[in-house]
């Protein structure tokens, strides 16, 4: 583990997220080596590196979706290594989101409904939940795809989509895996002034993946992976 | 935490729980015209099996005073075919119908392997929007049990069915059924085609 990996987020207040030596192997692959890395509320913070240094998977451990083979992930305050697949779950549907490259989208619903859903399988009454990702649906530019199933969508609506149902349940965290990656230059440009822009203004925390340094540029923070393990880490903003 | 203050929260949560049961139904209906198709064939698939099961269930079921037309004497007007009819014969003849389900089994496991990687795709995306193992095992249960559902109320019709509209004993009230019970008379009635036209 590096220094740079102990290195804490600014202020004394507890990380949203907070890795500690983690390492994982897909079979005999070593993905990550003791990887350490905290995360402060609001901060947004940019892991880059090549193809293969292991980005991805520091992202799916983090969002509890992978179990680490050692090393402990705390997410905001909870051990992930203690709660049930089912307690990571709602998580996921609450104070964490995720943005994957593609969307991931459940392709048999319409937009409005995709949004909608993380609340839905909360709990929330179907009324309130749908007006409130029509909401969400109009802030990130996408009101008029409402209907739209995503099989019919551009990538970069399918994005916004995906930005919005991360968005709509107001989370602490949100995970975005190479959001910009499937969109022109444009459209990626775009999409990180949404992203940033809302996590900046409601104190939402991002970890942004990307191998896209002007991306990261855009970060306050930078941590660089290379063969599994943290490179270097650098303060941006 | 108080017991009051405890229970207010399980209480919470399975409401909850409760108002999420029909966006799961939602997700388990087929979305899109190839789903569709592909449940009208998982359906139609169990339907061929719940006839051709129960026409063996019936089959083995037949009591020789059904068999001859319940005349008693075995050459009533609307006597069985003879491998009914024929002691003998009957555990072979329904063994027979049983083997018929197999073809439609392998189609039913077939149909529902077409669509394997579109339900893992979507029980991946539904994962990663919050979906618990519990929400998404209900709603691949309910996917299979609508298919089989609409497959089972499909069979009845089939097995209840009259072909020819002739006269027969083993019609509602006549005396064949109340002594076969209900369910033997489905049967040998769906096994009715197969015995037809051999007399």
């Amino acid at each position: 583990m590096t220094e740079a990996g102990r290195t804490a987020a600014p202020g004394a207040v507890e990380p949203v997220l907070s890795v500690d030596n983690v390492q994982h192997a897909y079979h005999r692959t070593v993905a990550l080596r003791g990887v350490s890395l905290a995360v402060a509320p609001g901060e947004v913070v940019a892991v880059t590196g090549p193809s293969g240094c292991g980005k991805s998977t520091l992202l799916h451990v983090a969002a509890g979706l992978l179990r680490p083979a050692s090393g402990s992930v705390r997410l905001l305050g909870h051990d992930l290594g203690t709660l049930t697949d089912d307690a990571r779950a709602r998580l996921r549907r609450g104070p964490v989101s995720l943005v994957l490259q593609f969307g991931q989208l459940v392709a048999e619903l319409p937009a409005l409904d995709n949004v909608a859903l993380p609340l839905l399988l909360d709990g929330h009454e179907r009324g309130a939940a749908r007006r409130l990702a029509e909401d969400w649906l109009e802030r990130c530019g996408v009101g008029d795809v409402a209907a739209v199933a995503p099989p019919e969508l551009s990538g970069g609506q399918a994005q916004r989509v995906a930005v919005a149902r991360a968005l709509v349940t107001s989370p602490r965290l949100v995970l975005a895996d190479e959001p910009t990656g499937s969109l022109d230059q444009l459209g990626g440009r775009a999409l990180l002034d949404l992203l940033l822009g809302e996590a900046r203004s409601r104190g939402t925390a991002l970890v942004l993946v990307t191998h896209d340094n002007t991306v990261a540029a855009r970060a306050d923070r930078e941590v660089r992976l290379l063969d599994g393990a943290v490179a270097s880490e650098a303060v941006l903003t | 935490m108080s017991a009051a203050v405890a229970g207010g929260a399980v209480a919470a949560r399975t409401g909850r729980a409760e108002r999420s049961v029909p966006v799961l139904r939602a997700l388990a209906r087929p979305a899109t015209p190839a789903d569709r198709r592909r449940e009208r064939l998982v359906a139609a698939a169990v339907a061929g099996c719940g006839v051709f099961l129960l026409a063996a269930f019936a089959i083995l079921t037949v009591t020789d005073d059904v068999a001859d037309g319940g005349t008693g004497y075995g050459d009533g007007p609307h006597r069985l075919a003879p491998y009914l009819a024929q002691p003998g014969l009957r555990g072979g003849t329904a063994f027979g119908a049983a083997l018929l389900v197999l073809p439609f089994a392998l189609l039913a496991v077939q149909a529902l392997r077409t669509g394997t990687a579109a339900r893992e795709r979507r029980l991946a995306a539904l994962s990663l929007a919050g979906a618990t193992r519990g929400q998404v095992r209900r709603i691949a249960r309910w996917e299979g049990t609508r298919a089989a559902v609409l497959g089972g109320l499909a069979a009845a019709p089939a097995a209840l069915g009259r072909r020819d509209g002739r006269p027969s004993r083993l019609r509602c009230g006549a005396p064949a059924q109340r002594k076969t019970g209900v369910p033997a008379t489905l049967g040998v009635n769906a096994s009715e085609p197969a015995t037809a036209g051999r007399e």
